[in-house]
């Protein structure tokens, strides 16, 4: 399969020129750390998207790292080295959720600080701010809860094409399959958590609660 | 008249970012018309809200302890990344080949010289490591790294870990009977494969291993590659006691595994005091051990002694855990109901109120187990172990 030509993407990636790659190679200090410091946010940030708020997020970056650098003499610079590390992370995310034991229990370590100390109501904006973002943490965990049932290729292409917003080109790429294969499993993965929403009794009131609140307001 | 079909690519596209204006407009006058596309832009929306939610990121202290770790793996054998291997280079099969008749011939040395240095380790022996190096002991290689604390039984194949991390590679058919490792909170059984533990987690090379709770229930079954975490509770935090802390002047190997602590309760820790936390690691090894009786007397002494919120719950919890090893069921389930009513918001109050549940389940009555499942899901609708008491709550509901 030819692979599609992944430079338009849209992320700003970091530089790593060739000499430090060869480091890396060669297993330097030094640049394995540069390397390391240059791609954790990026591999962190998919995994996290893609498997949701777990306990477990410190190993699959551990292994998606581990996986890298032991395949790096196949790296031939097709593509951009963040893409090729980003496919790594899609497939040990993909490992991992086939598994099925994802502990949705997030430890306390890994709470932003901000989470921490939630100001009162009466503290205006900045304390409806910090309910917001632990309203969003909620649903996100409730949500991937959901997506749990779905199976792990097609809740990951939707993830990558709704919460990554990578193009169909770009998701076929990082799950190395067919646009017509990727384009199918995003179909059924809508179809699925749609019916998954409907059957959740949580999500199904925060549905009608967001319903109601956009009819008081008369907006469409 | 714009399609419903259309429209809901159109929401989708928005959700994503990607929806133009004029297709948000056209989208607009549909919405206005169809309630069951109004729905769907609801659950889109949720959707949209999740979105939005910051993605979980490490602390800086996890990325340390996996650049460490990645440091160190490279440094060490092969045989300790994952995954597939790359594909070797012909010229490097005749310094392979060279390799393996220098290994055979080594090895062949070593057994002709006779017995191997296990064979010299006394039972109960005791290793405080300020060095990391190597022991072999009943048929398994034990890499060890710098602050490591352990105790060997051979009669029972068992290392006890108290501290540190070591790195194992059992041979399969060596000896009979299961290889273990047994720390302060979970145990983990082999027959043959190479694998690492730590104070909270487990990693797998090559073969399969089992983690148990020291009451000996499954916590884990772990294939090649595979990982388990201990779940982060307080009562984690009283492995690092200042009793085991490593000697003077011992560096942290590279690589190992920090003890799990939340930064609001690394202050109190500094105060608190050195016997509370000596005793409540003396409860965890006796109960690591199977011995009931030490690890209440442990727990007993320690609730007379002044103790904070979270120690108290940590130590009634313990003890409450001694009762069920020692199979007094009904203390075990009072043990831990008096848990549950004494800090209902404490960690301590989830692993009390899931044990409860899976004590009635065993022992008690149907329907008590599952008023108990049911209280569990409506107390912590987050919690650890929600999903698997859905599913006992399930199988406990589909029962006449």
């Amino acid at each position: 399969m030819r692979r599609p030509n992944l430079s338009a993407s849209r992320r700003a990636e970091p530089p790593f020129d060739e000499r430090r790659l060869e480091g890396v190679r060669a297993r330097r200090p030094a640049d394995l750390e540069a390397f390391f410091h240059s791609y954790v946010g990026l591999v962190e940030r998919m995994i996290a998207r893609l498997v949701g708020p777990t306990a477990e997020l410190e190993d699959l970056v551990q292994t998606t790292f581990a996986e890298a650098l032991h395949n790096l003499s196949r790296f031939r610079g097709e593509a951009r080295l963040g893409t090729w590390i980003c496919s790594i992370a899609v497939h040990v995310a993909q490992h991992h959720l086939r598994a099925g034991r994802v502990r949705r229990h997030v430890p306390l370590e890994l709470v932003p600080d901000d989470l921490h100390t939630v100001p009162s109501r009466s503290e205006g904006p900045s304390a409806r701010d910090a309910d917001q973002t632990i309203d969003g943490r909620r649903l996100a965990i409730r949500l991937h809860e959901v997506l749990d049932h779905v199976s792990a290729k097609k809740r990951i292409a939707l993830l990558l094409y709704v919460i990554e917003e990578q193009t169909i080109e770009e998701v076929a790429a990082l799950m190395n399959a067919t646009q017509t294969a990727t384009r199918s499993r995003i179909f059924f993965a809508r179809r699925e958590l749609r019916n998954l929403i409907a059957a959740d009794r949580e999500l199904r009131e925060l549905t009608e609660g967001l319903l109601v609140d956009r009819l008081t307001r008369g907006g469409p | 008249m714009t399609s419903c079909r259309r429209v809901r690519r159109i929401l989708l596209e928005t959700v994503r970012g990607t929806a133009s204006d004029a297709s948000r407009l056209l989208a607009d006058a549909h919405l206005n018309a169809c309630p069951g596309c109004r729905e769907e832009r609801a659950r889109w929306a949720l959707v949209g809200l999740a979105k939005r939610a910051a993605p979980q990121r490490l602390d800086a202290a996890a990325e340390r302890r996996i650049l460490q770790s990645l440091t160190h793996t490279q440094a060490g054998s092969a045989k300790r990344t994952m995954g597939l291997g790359t594909r070797r280079a012909p010229r490097t099969s005749l310094a392979l080949a060279a390799g393996v008749a220098l290994a055979i011939a080594v090895g062949w040395f070593a057994v002709a010289r006779g017995p191997r240095r296990s064979d010299e380790i006394a039972d109960g022996f005791e290793l405080r490591a300020k060095m990391p190096g190597t022991l072999l002991f009943s048929g398994a290689e034990i890499r060890y790294e710098p602050g490591t604390e352990l105790t060997l039984h051979r009669a029972t194949r068992t290392v006890s870990m108290r501290q540190g991390q070591i790195d194992l590679d059992v041979t399969p058919g060596a000896r009979s009977g299961l290889f273990r490792v047994a720390t302060s909170r979970f145990v983990v059984e082999v027959l043959g494969t190479s694998f690492r533990v730590t104070d909270n987690a487990v990693h797998t090379w090559r073969g399969k291993v089992r983690v148990a709770d020291p009451m000996g229930r499954e916590l884990a079954l772990l294939r090649a590659g595979e990982s388990w975490k201990l779940p982060p509770e307080p009562s984690v935090i009283a492995v690092a006691a200042p009793a085991l802390q490593p000697a003077a002047g011992t560096v942290a190997a590279p690589g190992a595994a920090q003890p799990v602590v939340s930064r609001r309760l690394t202050a109190r820790r500094a105060v608190a005091s050195v016997d509370v936390s000596a005793l409540i690691a003396q409860a965890r090894t006796a109960l690591a051990q199977g011995d009931s009786d030490t690890a209440r007397a442990a727990c007993d002494q320690a609730l007379r002694t002044t103790l904070s919120r979270r120690e108290t719950a940590t130590v009634r919890l313990l003890r409450a855990d001694s009762l069920l090893v020692a199979r007094h069921f009904d203390d075990a389930i009072s043990a831990y109901r008096a848990v549950v009513r004494l800090d209902p918001s404490a960690p301590q109050a989830e692993t009390a109120a899931f044990a409860i549940a899976q004590l009635l389940a065993e022992h008690g009555s149907p329907a008590a187990a599952r008023a108990a499942w049911e209280e569990y899901l409506a107390r912590h609708p987050y919690g650890r172990f929600v999903r698997e008491a859905r599913e006992r709550l399930d199988e406990a509901r589909a029962r006449p």
